[in-house]
Order: C-alpha cells, then sequence, then structure tokens
C-alpha cells in the first residue's frame, strides 16, 4: 500500500494547479506510472484523452491515493493514432480506454475487449486509419460467445418491464446458471460531456444536475467545488454545511429506496411498501428545502441556492425522527426474517481481491470490505471538518451491500442531526468570480453511488477546455457484471438492485 | 346426479376471478395501501375480450391452442370436483388421476405454447413449470389417496364401495368432523401437502412471485408474456379456475362440515375458499419469495408430507 | 373352465369399463369445449386488429436464434435434480479471468439402462460365449466327433 515515491506532482481534492506543473510523461512513462501506481494500491480515478490543437490526443490520468488524500494527475501527448493497452496489466483502465477508443479513435493496442461503450460516432477523425466503426447500432457488437449448441443466450434490454433505464445486458446460459454475463449500454447518450468545452455558461449547472437524475446533488457539487476552486471562490461555511445536509439527505434517500426494492425483488412486501413511503418522506424533506424533491436549485457555484430558517429546520428535525424511527422498523424486518437473510446471504459476492482490481467504488466497494470513502479519504467542504464514519462490511454479497446501505443511511441521519442545528453565519452564496486560465482541477464527491469524480481543465481565456465526468457507475457497471458469473439467472435482479447504477451517469 | 351438483363449476365460473383480487386486498392491507378494486379480475379479463390481438411471426398453431385447451381442460377438472358431502356432476372410480391429467394437459399446453415463441424468457418459465411439476404431480396423487383411505377407516359402515377411495366425489363425501377426530394427524398432513401444493401452482410466493416485473424471476407469469388480447383472457380466467380448483381440495378437507343442508355443507367450502385467498395473501405478506434453487426442496417437503400421510394410513 | 357364470364377467368388467366408459364422455366434451372456446375467439377476433409480430425481444434491435432456450437448458433443472441417477458428463470450460477469449459447454446424458443393465448382461454373455470358443475348431472331422458324442450321451440318457 505504502512506499510509493511520490515524483509526480501531487494535489488535493478541489485544488487547482497551473496546467504547465502537471507533468507530461511519454507513452511508455505514462502507463508504466499508471500500472506501478495501481500495483502500489492505487486507483484510477478518470483516465480520458483530449484533442490537442495539432490533431493529436493528449492522455490524461488521475489517480487516487486514499491512504495520502492525494491525487495525481499526469499526462502524456499521443505521437501516434495508438498505444499499447493498460488493460492486460491493470483490469480497472478497461472501461477507460473503451472510451478513449470511442470518442478519440485512439486504439489502445493489445486491449483484449475493444468494443464500443456508448455507440457513437468517434469525435475525432483518425488521421491514419478508421479502427472506429463508423455509427454503430446501439447494442449490437460482438458479444463473448460460451460455444456449443447447449447454451442459450438470454438478451435482456434496452426495453425493460419495470420503469428503469435502458440497458442491454446479455447472459450465455446453461439452464438456470449464468456462465457470463456482458453488459452493453450507451442508450442514454446525449453527449453531455462533449456539451461542456467552452463554459461554464448558464445552462452548464443545469447540465450538471441531470447527468444522472438521482445524484443531482452529488454531481452538481462536484461541478461547483471544481468551478469554485478554479475561480478561487471562498463558500461560506452555512453553505458547507447545508451542501452536506442535502448530499445525505439524497443519500439517505436512494439507499432507502434501494433497500425497500431489494426487499422487493426477493417478495417480501412489508417492507417494500414503508421504504416506497419512507424514500417519499425524505424526498420530501429536500423539497421542504428548495420546493424540489430531488434537490434541484440548492447546489450553486459559490454557495447554496436556499437557505433555511428555523421553522425548516426545526420541521427538518421532527421528520428526521419519524423517518428514523419507522425506517428501523422497515429495516430490521428485513434482517428479522430468515426468507429475506436466505435470498441476501452469499447471493452476488465479490471478493475484496477482485473489488479492487476492478476498482470498485462506493458501497459497492465498502461491501466487500474495500475501506474507501470520499467523504474521509478526500474530503472538501463540510467532511474537512466532521467525519462521517466509513462504513464497510466484508462478505462481499447482497446481503452485505444492503447492510453497508443501512449502516449509512444511520450515520447520514446522525450527520445531519447533529450540524443542522449549528449553522453558523448568514450568507449561503457568494458571487462566482471568473476562473483562472490554463489550470486544471480534481473535484471528487462521494456521492450515494459512490465516488463522483470531476476534472476541469481551462484554456488560455479561463473556459472549459475539457471538462471529464466519471460517475461512480462508470466503475461499477463491469463489476456488476462479473458478479454474475456462476450465478443463478433468478437472481441477476437483485444483484443487479444490489448494486442499483446509473444507465444516464454511465452513458452521459 | 342432481341439481345440487352443479353448484361447484356454476360457483367457480362466477366467483373465482374474485379470488387474485381478495389475495391483493389482503397484501395491500398489510401494505398499508388501499388496494385495488375487488373486481379487478373480472375488469380485466372483460378488458382483454375486447382487445384485438398480436401474434409472434414464429409461433404455430400450438401458440394458439394453449389458452384454449388450458382454458378448456381447468373447466373439466372443474365437472370432477365434488363441493362440500354432495358429488361432482361426473364422478367415477379413478378420476382423481383424470384430474391430475386434466390439470397436466392444461400444464403441458401452457408449456408448449411457451416454447413455441422461441423467447428465452419463455423458454426458462417452461422449464421451471415442468421441473416443479414433477414434485407436485406426486404429491397431490399421494395426498387424494391417503384421504381417501382416511375417509374410508374413519367412517367405517358409510362406504358402500371400495372404489369411493379412488373417486373424488367419493374420498371428499367420506369426510367429516368424525374423520378428523379419529385420522386428524393424517389429514393435517394431507393439508400441508395441498396447501404447498396449492402455493405452486396458483403459482405464488413463496414459489413465484406473480407482483414482479422481473422476466428473469418468473415462472408463470414468464410463459405468457407474448399472449395478449382473448387469449390472454382466457389464460386469467384458467389461472383463477386453476386456483379455485385447488383452494377447493384444500378447503374441502379443512372444512368438512356435514349437515342436514347441502347448502349449508357447500357454502362452508365456498366461505373456506374465500379464506383460503386470505391466507394467500398473509403468507405473501410475511415472507420473501424462495431462491429459486430452494423451490425443489419445498416442493419435496409436501412430496414427504403426503407420503407419511399415506404410510401413516396404510400401518393403521 | 373357469367357474365363472357371465354375470360375473360382466360385473368385473364393468368396473374397468364404466371409468373408460367416464374417461371417454369427458374427452368428448373437453374436444367439444375446445372446439366452442376456439370459435368463440375467432368469432372474439373477427373485425379486429389481428397484427403479426415478432416475439417480444425486449426491444433489441439484433436478436439471433442463440437466443432461444436449448433442450439441454429447458431439462437442465431436471437432469440437475435427478443427476444421481442420470450422471451426466458435462464438460465445461468456463470462462477464465476478466476478458475471457474462449469458453464452451457440452454435457452428454447417456442411457444409464444401457451403461447399466443391457450392457453388464449382454457382456457377460458375449465374454461366456467367447470362453466356448475353443469348441470351434473349424475342421469337420471335430464337428462329426461333436454330433457323434452328443448321440452318444443321449443314447446313454436314454438307456
Amino acid at each position: 500500500m505504502s512506499g510509493l515515491p511520490l515524483t509526480h506532482l501531487s494535489i488535493s481534492n478541489g485544488q487547482a494547479v497551473d496546467i504547465q506543473n502537471v507533468p507530461v510523461l511519454d507513452v511508455t512513462e505514462f502507463r508504466e506510472a499508471i500500472i506501478d501506481a495501481v500495483g502500489h494500491g492505487l486507483r484510477i480515478s478518470a483516465l480520458f484523452g483530449q484533442p490537442t490543437d495539432g490533431g493529436r490526443v493528449r492522455l490524461w490520468a488521475v489517480l487516487a491515493y486514499d491512504s495520502q488524500s492525494l491525487l495525481l494527475p499526469f499526462c502524456a501527448d499521443l505521437s501516434e493514432e495508438h498505444y499499447p493497452s493498460l488493460t492486460p496489466d491493470c483490469p480497472q483502465a478497461h472501461w477507460f480506454e473503451r472510451e478513449i477508443f470511442e470518442q478519440w479513435a485512439i486504439y489502445p493496442k493489445g486491449h483484449p475487449w475493444l468494443k464500443p461503450i456508448r455507440f457513437h460516432a468517434p469525435y475525432r477523425q483518425n488521421g491514419e486509419t478508421s479502427l472506429a466503426a463508423g455509427n454503430p447500432e446501439v447494442g449490437v457488437t460482438d458479444f463473448f460467445r460460451v460455444e456449443g449448441e447447449e447454451v442459450h443466450e438470454v438478451a435482456v434490454g434496452p426495453v425493460h418491464a419495470g420503469i428503469i433505464e435502458p440497458g442491454h445486458f446479455r447472459f450465455q446460459c446453461y439452464g438456470e446458471e449464468v456462465l457470463h454475463l456482458e453488459i452493453s449500454l450507451g442508450y442514454q447518450h446525449r453527449g453531455v460531456e462533449r456539451n461542456l468545452p467552452g463554459g461554464p455558461d448558464r445552462r452548464t449547472i443545469h447540465l450538471m444536475e441531470t447527468l444522472a437524475g438521482d445524484t443531482t446533488i452529488g454531481h452538481a457539487e462536484a461541478y461547483c467545488q471544481a468551478v469554485e476552486s478554479l475561480s478561487g471562490t471562498h463558500v461560506s461555511a452555512r453553505a458547507e454545511i447545508l451542501r452536506g445536509v442535502a448530499l445525505e439527505l439524497e443519500r439517505i434517500a436512494n439507499h432507502v429506496g434501494d433497500l425497500g426494492a431489494l426487499a422487493g425483488d426477493v417478495g417480501f412486501l412489508p417492507t417494500l411498501s414503508y421504504c416506497g413511503r419512507i424514500r417519499g418522506d425524505v424526498l420530501n424533506m429536500t423539497a421542504l428545502i428548495c420546493g424540489n424533491r430531488f434537490g434541484r436549485g440548492i447546489v450553486r457555484p459559490g454557495g447554496v441556492g436556499f437557505d433555511v430558517d428555523p421553522a425548516i429546520v426545526d420541521e427538518l428535525l421532527k421528520r428526521l425522527e419519524l423517518v428514523e424511527k419507522d425506517l428501523a422498523v422497515a429495516v430490521n424486518l428485513l434482517w428479522g426474517t430468515s426468507s429475506v437473510m436466505a435470498r441476501f446471504e452469499g447471493t452476488g459476492a465479490i471478493s475484496r481481491k477482485t473489488g479492487r482490481e476492478i476498482g470498485l467504488v462506493g458501497p459497492a466497494a465498502r461491501a466487500c470490505g474495500i475501506d474507501r470513502d470520499v467523504r474521509r479519504d478526500m474530503p472538501l467542504g463540510i467532511f474537512q471538518f466532521a467525519q462521517i464514519p466509513v462504513s464497510t462490511w466484508d462478505s462481499g454479497d447482497v446481503m452485505a451491500r444492503a447492510h453497508v446501505r443501512w449502516m449509512e443511511i444511520q450515520r447520514s441521519i446522525a450527520f445531519i442531526r447533529e450540524h443542522i442545528v449549528n449553522l453558523p453565519g448568514e450568507e449561503v452564496r457568494t458571487t462566482l468570480s471568473s476562473l483562472a486560465p490554463n489550470r486544471l482541477t480534481i473535484s471528487l464527491v462521494e456521492g450515494w453511488r459512490g465516488e463522483i469524480c470531476h476534472v476541469a481543465l481551462t484554456d488560455a481565456q479561463g473556459r472549459f477546455s475539457r471538462y471529464k465526468v466519471v460517475d461512480p457507475s462508470f466503475h461499477n457497471w463491469f463489476g456488476l457484471a462479473y458478479t454474475l458469473r456462476g450465478q443463478e439467472i433468478s437472481d441477476f435482479p437483485l444483484c443487479n438492485k444490489s448494486f442499483n447504477l446509473s444507465y444516464c451517469g454511465h452513458d452521459l | 346426479m342432481n341439481t345440487t351438483s352443479w353448484l361447484n363449476p356454476l360457483a367457480a365460473l362466477v366467483l373465482s376471478p374474485l379470488l387474485p383480487g381478495i389475495i391483493n386486498r389482503t397484501k395491500a392491507f398489510f401494505a398499508g395501501r388501499r388496494g385495488q378494486p375487488l373486481l379487478q379480475g373480472y375488469y380485466d379479463i372483460a378488458k382483454l375480450l375486447h382487445k384485438g390481438a398480436v401474434y409472434s411471426r414464429t409461433t404455430s398453431w400450438i401458440f394458439r391452442a394453449g389458452p384454449v385447451v388450458g382454458l378448456a381442460a381447468v373447466l373439466m377438472a372443474l365437472v370432477l370436483l365434488p363441493l362440500g358431502g354432495s358429488a361432482a356432476p361426473l364422478n367415477f372410480t379413478g378420476d382423481i388421476i383424470l384430474l391430475a391429467y386434466l390439470l397436466g394437459l392444461m400444464r403441458f399446453f401452457t408449456v408448449i405454447a411457451a416454447l413455441d415463441t422461441g423467447s428465452a424468457f419463455e423458454g426458462m418459465g417452461a422449464s421451471r413449470e415442468v421441473q416443479f411439476s414433477v414434485l407436485t404431480e406426486p404429491a397431490l396423487l399421494l395426498s387424494l389417496a391417503a384421504m381417501g383411505k382416511a375417509g374410508q377407516i374413519g367412517s367405517g359402515s358409510r362406504i358402500e364401495h371400495l372404489d369411493n377411495f379412488l373417486s373424488l366425489s367419493g374420498i371428499y363425501s367420506n369426510l367429516s368432523a368424525s374423520v378428523w377426530m379419529r385420522n386428524g394427524t393424517i389429514l393435517l398432513l394431507v393439508a400441508g401437502a395441498l396447501l404447498i401444493v396449492l402455493l405452486a401452482e396458483s403459482p405464488r410466493i413463496p414459489v413465484d412471485d406473480p407482483n414482479t416485473h422481473l422476466e428473469l424471476t418468473m415462472i408463470h407469469e414468464v410463459m405468457v408474456l407474448d399472449h395478449g388480447g382473448p387469449d390472454f383472457a382466457m389464460i386469467l380466467y384458467g389461472a383463477a379456475l386453476k386456483l379455485w380448483v385447488f383452494s377447493a381440495l384444500l378447503a374441502g378437507v379443512l372444512i368438512p362440515v356435514r349437515s342436514a343442508y347441502w347448502w349449508l355443507d357447500a357454502g362452508a367450502v365456498i366461505g373456506g375458499i374465500f379464506l383460503l385467498a386470505v391466507v394467500i395473501g398473509v403468507i405473501e405478506s410475511s415472507m420473501a419469495r424462495l431462491r429459486l434453487l430452494r423451490v425443489p426442496q419445498l416442493l419435496t417437503g409436501a412430496g414427504v408430507l403426503s407420503i407419511l400421510a399415506f404410510a401413516l394410513i396404510l400401518w393403521r | 373352465m373357469t367357474g365363472l357364470t357371465g354375470s360375473d364377467v360382466q360385473g368385473h368388467l364393468a368396473v374397468a369399463v364404466s371409468p373408460l366408459r367416464s374417461v371417454v364422455l369427458i374427452s368428448g366434451i373437453l374436444l367439444v369445449l375446445i372446439a366452442l372456446l376456439a370459435v368463440m375467439r375467432s368469432r372474439l377476433l373477427a373485425g379486429r386488429k389481428v397484427e403479426l409480430s415478432g416475439t417480444w425481444d425486449c426491444g433489441y434491435a439484433r436478436p439471433t436464434a442463440r437466443m432461444q432456450y436449448t433442450a439441454s437448458s429447458f431439462a437442465q433443472p431436471l437432469t440437475n435434480m435427478f443427476g444421481v441417477l442420470l450422471q451426466t458428463h458435462r464438460s465445461l470450460e468456463r470462462p477464465e479471468g476478466f476478458f475471457p477469449t474462449q469458453a464452451g459447454l457440452h454435457t452428454e446424458t447417456g442411457d444409464i439402462f444401457r451403461r447399466n443393465v443391457y450392457r453388464p448382461i449382454f457382456q457377460s454373455v458375449e465374454r461366456l460365449l467367447l470362453w466356448l470358443h475353443w469348441l470351434q475348431q473349424g475342421r469337420v472331422q471335430i464337428y462329426i466327433l461333436y454330433i457323434a458324442v452328443t448321440m452318444l450321451i443321449l443314447l446313454i440318457w436314454n438307456l
């Protein structure tokens, strides 16, 4: 874990640096630096391409050094249209490299599974060969096959029977057993990332709030941290606390909804019904602050869009108390019902080692014992002063993912209760000055699904030259697919719900 | 054959779509919701009967035969079913086997209609249905046989023909409170087995979750994924009738009222059927569905109960 | 000869025949009912929109023939459940690692009666006959000798 010589530039979460200071490596060094660091327990937070003026592509990497609370950004300028792939030596680069290939038509040589992930035409013409295939039909690619006439494939999606987002799941099955699962997304691709360079403008915050509807506050906060850092804006302590409260309310609401849905997937109605209602109550608490159940308009560059008066605080505390009481009954019913435990325990287990290699984040990572939480590891805002204990569990199965959620709910409730009563000062929002030119900043937020990573680069005019968004789902989708190997196909919905990943957050 | 014997088939035809409504209302009650109307089953069937149809290009006549044969088979099964102390419209020695086979025919056509679509989902459901029926059918037959024997021994003088033992009407008309006094253990085992068979065949939690929207976990619902319009109306109606058949078999054991009035005897069983619907609702509200791999163990449990009942009655 | 009178026979036959009569009756009604329901459906659908479409594929753009349940998959729960009896041989090459390159499955459920009953019987018969092979010398003189010896034994037998 330790002992990695910090020869490169290292910065903390939300710190802006002059791009000139970011080390530019050659491709081989770049590749080795990543593999070496990941071997030392660091992980890839972001890996992306940026087109340069010369018609070439610059590769950016952001590594997270959790134990030191440091982020390591560095880059490499490609002189060719290809580079040796990282994936064979560093599996967590797998999805990132597919994205680079698809967006910038850069060929990662030796990548074992080079397929589209969002099925859009490349953003750039490849100077040498056109390796990326034109404008492919979404979901049509060469899926991995288990050979043999006895094997059947189950193709689920893009249209699902529930009210969920579109995605395609391709199972290779023998009877009830899943031999292999491959997940193909891209149906929700809106081209958000492509619209961000040139910003920020008045639309940007709204795009950020709708990257993934259920993570409105998380993404908005990551964005605001980025622009505040680039412009050197100070956010008042009152606003920081309100942001923290909003973020934890979002976490509670989603975790409650997930616990209910997990109960629903095993046909356990009491918890399903209670949690459905309680989730609504929590969303209404958010609405009490800002008038929107999903928290739109709360987090704004420079602070928050809404203040709370003592009457609202009292009301929030009162409702929080009721929620906590009801929730304890509803959720403890889960742990106390043996038929539910029989479904949760041992289903969709993933080992800590595998979780590390894949680079899982959020509750999915903590459920397999990986002690990883941005709120503690890379604290920013209120979390620099108030620590929320990290909730981990070690079995890595559905049970663990459910239990981690429950622990996080309880800790978030305690956090809100403690901090909302001590709101200092009056000011909740300062005006944002213009962004500094030629800067890089990295902004991490522990959203309810896990680490949200925004990387912003400004040009000479102080506009975004590249804005990279990495939703936690981007790290975790492959984990879900891998978890299903050797499982029963009838347990898939349960496993899927226990990860509950975002389609639009991934597809952007 | 008398007119009262037609009461059960008529009651089933009219009242069976009420059963899913009762189950759903019970579940809604426990969930603190208002729930759907009691008559939703009728509305659904009426709505579907007014619709057109969409058929898959890969299907053949088998797919279209599925709902028709299924409904016809379960209708015939109703005619074999006694109610209270009175005999069924049609009864003869060995009709318990015909009953099992009529229900088997229904299942067979549902399964091949599902396979006819070529869909992996429906194949999955069909495969599960077949596996589970392998276990429920013997449990059903053995339960009925044990009951027949228990009735015979218990009521000694009342039987005239040996073959009563193998006829549904004979089996059920021999049951009474005094049989419960003498052979209570056996009837309790049988009732346990029949309850599991009922839950598996209906199909309800803990075997199948009729509410789930997830194709990968369903059994019965997924087999009829491609049916629509009048075909689906027949399937829904057939499923309600099948639920009635199994509920009547169980209610007949649990509530063998034998008074001087035939309508009291029959009314008690029909009341019992509705009560069972409430019980199913309570079961669904209080436990999770089993992991699919565990379902056969539950069904084997039903088989063991019925074998135990049968062994006990032979040993006496 | 058997001591049964005509009426006895008829009585015994009736036990078998009367259920059969009912079964035939019920089958007949069943067939009529099926026909009636089929007619009812076609009457209902007459004048309504009856469309042809693909089997529900979750809206996926390119369904393939592999997305159909296979016979082995259909039987898998049962072959698993009766695995002790059926002894299905399963050669499975699982997908290995995060990015597998190949995997395959082949199962074979042998005929257990042929393997465990018929084959052993016929094999032991065959072994026995092979053991008698030395008798078959292929020389006519020896065969005549066999006949002579056989007749001699028979003669002694009858004496």
